[in-house]
């Protein structure tokens, strides 16, 4: 059975659905050295796009199939906050596995010495009801 | 310090702004991790059922409660297993980065 359609089972008629989840893009690595903010480059991740597009698909089918009908959308910055590089890699390698920090930010990261760094991730919010 | 995780509050900002007819409902959170986001809004809602398929994210929400959000039950288990043997009617479920 399909995951949105066990969903809706789960709801009362006219039931809402919220749906979050990362826009696919490639998260983008901060660097700050004093106030201003630095591109230090983008997080590497192995196997979250191929679930972010069957996340897409699987939504436009249930809407296709009528199971939900589209309300709002909008979308927000979610950001994670580290003291270091090495401290925010040692917190992927717990919470994001498919993870990697690819060389370029690493190289960024010694040439410009931030003082903390952030990991920055578009997030998309559906707000959807049953039909 | 420590990782900080969306300390400017964008998440629950965007959240209340789309949606924030919570109140008096029963909410069924689908992949709730470590409760970040549960903890978030659990104090608007009647009820949460929270549930989790990974076993160290789950002790970790559980870990992580507040003492004053009595109303959320956290379940260490999966959408398809859940669905088999829940009987109730949701009025909101919310799938927290987790289709």
């Amino acid at each position: 059975m399909h995951a949105l359609e066990t969903i809706r089972s789960l709801l009362k008629p006219g039931g809402v659905l919220i749906d979050l989840r990362p826009d696919g893009h490639p998260p983008e690595f901060w660097g700050y050295a004093g106030e201003d903010p630095i591109l230090l480059g983008y997080l590497d991740e192995t196997d979250d796009f191929v679930e972010y597009r069957q996340a897409a698909q699987a939504m436009e089918e249930a809407i296709e199939n009528r199971w939900f009908q589209p309300q709002k959308r909008g979308e927000f910055d979610f950001v994670i906050h580290a003291d270091s590089l090495e401290e925010m890699r040692d917190y992927l390698a717990t919470e994001w596995t498919d993870a990697v920090i690819p060389d370029e930010v690493w190289s960024n990261a010694r040439s410009w010495k931030p003082d903390r760094v952030a990991l920055r991730e578009v997030v998309h919010i559906g707000i959807l009801q049953t039909v | 310090m420590a990782i900080r995780l969306d300390p400017e509050g964008n998440e629950t900002r965007e959240l209340f702004r789309l949606f924030d007819d919570f109140a008096g409902k029963s909410i069924l959170e689908i992949g709730a991790g470590d409760g970040r986001l549960t903890w978030r809004y659990a104090g608007r809602t009647a009820r949460v059922t929270a549930i989790e398929p990974d076993a160290q994210r789950f002790s970790r929400s559980v870990a992580n409660r507040p003492g004053n959000l009595k109303q959320v039950g956290f379940l260490n288990i999966d959408l398809t297993t859940f669905a088999a043997h829940n009987t109730e009617k949701f009025d909101i479920a919310i799938l927290s980065w987790s289709l």
